[in-house]
């Protein structure tokens, strides 16, 4: 019997009461990425199972689509056992410390190969493949994993990638230049040999936010999963390619294949994080030589730019960003790395912080690759508040003393700000925290904030509770 | 690839000036415009995709393209 463990099932189950499950048919052109826009739009964060998506010929999937997994802040935190969002950083940092190896199950303890299809069996266009935006080309996987493995030592890696997918066995994928997958690649390819890869598709957010974790290379992400997950994950040698690709057997679907030697084809342009499509770029192609499945599965899809895609990997960013300032700076509390600046800004607490602390914390933390600005704030702030930072920023920062900037560093190139033809980004970190006291046991020379008593705060948002304020102005 | 079509934007500005950074391609099919990298045009040899009309072709065969 097939040892139980944390799936997207398990998932969608602890959170029942959250899961949207639209009446009808949902078109997988626009539709239901259109929802996703909606909700972000009201901030409403509800999972979505779309149980008759429909395809552009007006079929309906047999297969389910589940999106919105990962839209909450509060859901996904509490995937990983973190009842407070807030504290997300510190529990993520300290989990992937501790990462727990993986162990290998076979076939028949592995759900998803209950169903496997080779050669012309295996059909990417039998997949409620979402074309997700107007300008997109064509349907795109958004939540396949790719995994490829170092051919020098063996150690795999697996991270998301965009996959168009163009026919039955065929996609083109993008791994961004910079990524390890690339380096992978490219290591096959300069010995003229087809690259090995395998895509896997759902499995539970702690899972999800394992493969997120940044790690140097070569490094596998399988043990950070099992950190999170707080057991090892349960692996099954793929088809294709045996055990030197392993993918999680409990995960939804499975592609398998081959990326030939230096061939190229048209990828994008696709809408990407940054809230921009991005540009159409040369990318290497997958041929499909097999897919495998569990008989009912459900195929998982993150609305690209949208909070859905932008909260896992913001929230894993956090941890990352905690870790690397921890040690420099004790007085850190907290790490948010806010849906509105994509992934492009962290917001960064402070308790009581010393003399250059703050800058110390700064100059560490710039050097991480994703991360254009970084602002530092005082404990006071609600760091999950746009508004709350903007008052930080207006009322405690001078912009020649308390900005530390830096040129020529990695970054983005999806940056629509980069400057015409540069491969490297600008980087700023803001001190906007409040000057420190000076003299023990005295106040900070600094005005205290005007705000009425607990007390009197507390009776009348008790007074404010029951009314109905629709037709109050929101502006 | 000749250079007829082509139409690079000036890489130098003044300190303090904002020049995009998108290049743009127009599909001589349907004669709409999506942006591509600069690596996929320069290769030559990879055919890009018209996101309007799905056409492929080759950056020669291109109405038009921006380098930014």
């Amino acid at each position: 019997m097939a040892r139980w463990m944390s799936d997207l099932r398990t998932f969608l189950n602890e959170e029942s009461a959250h899961v949207w499950r639209p009446e009808g048919p949902v078109a997988l052109v626009q539709e239901i990425t259109a929802l996703q826009q909606a909700l972000d739009a009201r901030q409403h964060y509800p999972v979505i199972e779309i149980r008759q998506p429909k395809g552009p010929d007006g079929t309906i999937n047999p297969i389910s689509v589940v999106c919105n997994l990962t839209a909450s802040r509060a859901l996904t935190a509490r995937a990983l056992g973190v009842q407070d969002h807030r504290d997300f950083a510190a529990t993520y940092a300290q989990r992937t410390a501790n990462p727990i190896p993986p162990i290998v199950v076979g076939r028949d303890a592995a759900p998803v190969q209950q169903i496997v299809m080779r050669g012309e069996e295996a059909n990417l266009l039998d997949l409620p493949v979402l074309t997700q935006h107007a300008l997109d080309p064509g349907p795109y996987l958004t939540a396949a994993h790719a995994t490829t493995y170092d051919p020098d030592t063996g150690v795999d890696n697996t991270a998301i990638q965009r996959c168009w997918v163009k026919a039955p066995r065929r996609m083109s994928y993008y791994p961004y230049p910079a990524s390890h997958n690339t380096r992978n690649l490219r290591k096959f390819w300069a010995k003229d040999e087809p690259c090995p890869v395998a895509f896997w598709i759902g499995h539970h957010p702690k899972v999800l936010l394992g493969t997120q974790a940044k790690l140097s290379y070569p490094e596998s992400h399988w043990s950070a999963c099992g950190g999170l997950l707080g057991e090892p994950l349960r692996l099954v040698p793929s088809i294709t390619h045996g055990d030197k690709i392993m993918v999680p057997a409990d995960a939804e679907i499975v592609i398998e294949g081959w990326a030939p030697a230096n061939v190229w084809e048209a990828d994008g342009p696709f809408g990407e994080y940054t809230g921009y499509m991005g540009a159409q770029v040369a990318a290497p192609v997958c041929e499909v030589t097999c897919i495998t499945r569990r008989e009912n599965a459900i195929y998982h899809d993150y609305g690209s730019g949208h909070a859905d895609m932008l909260v896992p990997d913001n929230m894993v960013m956090e941890g990352k960003i905690y870790g690397m300032m921890k040690p420099i700076a004790p007085s850190v509390r907290r790490v948010h790395v806010p849906v509105s600046g994509r992934r492009f800004h962290a917001y960064v607490s402070f308790e009581n912080p010393g003399i250059g602390e703050v800058r110390d914390a700064l100059m560490a933390a710039l050097a991480y690759r994703r991360t254009k600005a970084i602002i530092a704030v005082d404990d006071d702030i609600d760091l999950f508040s746009d508004s709350d930072i903007m008052f930080a920023l207006a009322t405690r920062v001078q912009w020649e003393r308390d900005v530390i900037t830096a040129t020529g560093l990695q970054g983005s190139l999806m940056d629509p700000s980069l400057a015409r033809g540069a491969k490297t980004v600008q980087k700023a970190g803001i001190d906007a925290t409040l000057a420190p006291s000076e003299i023990p046991g005295a106040p900070r020379p600094v005005p205290p904030r005007n705000s009425v008593g607990t007390a009197a705060l507390d009776a009348a948002i008790a007074r404010l509770t029951g009314i109905d304020t629709k037709n109050w102005p929101v502006l | 690839m000749t250079e007829d079509h082509i139409i690079r934007l000036r890489s130098h500005s003044p300190s303090g000036e904002k020049r995009g950074n998108t290049s743009w391609v127009q599909c001589g099919s349907c004669d709409g415009w999506f942006h591509a990298t600069e690596d996929i045009v320069s290769r030559g040899t990879v055919k890009l995709h018209c996101n309007h009309c799905h056409t492929e072709f080759l950056p020669s065969q291109a109405r038009k393209i921006v380098l930014a």
